[in-house]
């Protein structure tokens, strides 16, 4: 595929549909008019930019920063056996994998439930702020890192499934079992918030050039 | 809110130029066919565009096929077997799901189940409703709102992170009892496969299947 940029009558803004990828050109109109325009072959609504992206994405990633500290410092699990009981959070879950000998297996969770976390969180903050205040800085890279970001996402999903598991599956009563504790909430919100941050983040603002004076 | 929708009239000149958007920077690219395992990324941003499928219609529908079976079995039969001084327990995923809730986390017992197991069911249902007919040559009833619900349902299927938990859960169970990998975890295993294999497939060019 070649890139287009003169042949097609640069007036009009092309807009290409999310779902079926039918390229339509806007019609134009005055900025602020409420018109919605939906594509002609599957009717989906089309924007040139998501609606309200920064200001979605900003809320999303305050929200899961305020969860993360929560998420952290609270116990996900408890297990029971006849000689003790032992709380976990996701840090003391990672330990007893190392401590275990299960050395790949903790670099797996320690990558999945706090290096993407991190990623996800410091990523996305960074890109929202130089689409504000330094739009031309690194594009590309920011294009990339804005793929990776959503690429990796849901690995952070990985212990609430562990938890959910261990809990379905460790219920002998008074001899093992696994009962769920708190944080496992705070960590599952932080994932679902961060991943609505990603997808509310519009990577074409990466792109755009900024208004004269604005 | 007083917004009107429009539907916009006279793409049918920019339908004939065969054009692709970028999804990622709104860079225009003119459309051509690409050989089956070509990649064609955007110029501005290397952000891929689209891919040539080594699949058709046919295999396509095998392999959702295939998946509907793995799907059925993964989550009916035991994840992990687990033995401890006589006792036994094999739980199945929507059982382990059920005492998630019952345990007193019914958010997070809500949110596995859709990323584990509805959005994966959803995800090959409707596959299946769209491949039938366009196997025998028409197109499914509600195509475009069936396109629209297969984006969400892949976003929100976590099944291959599911595979990883399961590992990690039997060496969390080492600790406390014996612990052997069950059938449901290699149907698990097969199924995130499988769904890669799908997904890799794409979802657009089956609008280009539509006449």
């Amino acid at each position: 595929m070649t890139a287009l940029a003169d042949s097609v009558d640069s007036s009009a803004q092309l807009l290409g549909c999310e779902y079926c990828g039918t390229v339509s050109a806007a019609p134009a109109t005055d900025d602020d008019s409420p018109m919605r325009l939906r594509c002609p072959r599957c009717a989906n609504l089309l924007y040139a930019r998501k609606p309200r992206s920064l200001e979605r994405t900003w809320a999303y990633l305050a929200a899961s920063v305020l969860l993360y500290v929560p998420a952290n410092v609270l116990p996900i699990m408890t297990t029971t056996n006849l000689f003790r009981n032992n709380t976990y959070t996701i840090s003391g879950g990672i330990g007893e994998l190392w401590t275990d000998k299960a050395y790949g297996l903790a670099a797996i969770v320690f990558v999945a439930s706090i290096v993407v976390h991190l990623l996800k969180i410091v990523a996305l903050g960074l890109l929202a702020w130089t689409v504000q205040r330094a739009p031309h800085w690194q594009r590309m890279e920011r294009a990339r890192l804005y793929r990776v970001v959503e690429t990796v996402g849901h690995w952070s999903m990985l212990d609430v499934y562990v938890v959910v598991l261990l809990a379905g599956m460790v219920r002998f009563d008074r001899l093992a079992s696994v009962h769920p504790e708190p944080g496992l909430l705070a960590f599952a919100a932080v994932v679902i918030l961060t991943m609505l941050a990603t997808r509310a983040f519009d990577p074409r603002l990466i792109w755009q050039e900024p208004k004269p004076g604005g | 809110m007083g917004a009107c929708d429009t539907i916009i009239k006279g793409t049918a000149r920019l339908q004939e130029q065969h054009l692709v958007v970028c999804e990622q920077c709104d860079a225009v690219h003119r459309w051509r066919p690409l050989s089956s395992g070509e990649v064609a990324r955007c110029s501005r941003c290397a952000a891929v565009l689209a891919r040539g499928h080594r699949l058709g219609v046919h295999s396509m529908l095998a392999l959702t096929l295939a998946a509907l079976f793995v799907l059925l079995i993964a989550n009916l039969s035991t994840i992990v077997d687990i033995h401890l001084r006589g006792a036994h327990t094999a739980a199945t995923l929507p059982e382990a799901v059920r005492l998630t809730w019952r345990a007193g986390e019914p958010v997070v017992a809500v949110l596995a189940a859709i990323t584990a197991i509805i959005a994966p069911a959803l995800l090959i249902l409707l596959r299946l409703v769209m491949l039938l007919p366009l196997a025998f040559g028409c197109a499914a009833p509600y195509f475009a709102l069936c396109m629209r619900a297969l984006h969400e349902a892949t976003r929100w299927s976590m099944v291959e992170v599911l595979m990883v938990a399961a590992a990690v859960s039997i060496v969390r169970i080492a600790a406390l009892a014996n612990a052997q990998p069950g059938p449901g975890m290699f149907a698990f295993g097969t199924l995130a496969l499988l769904l890669a294999a799908l997904e890799s497939g794409g979802l657009k060019h089956l609008w280009r299947e539509v006449k």
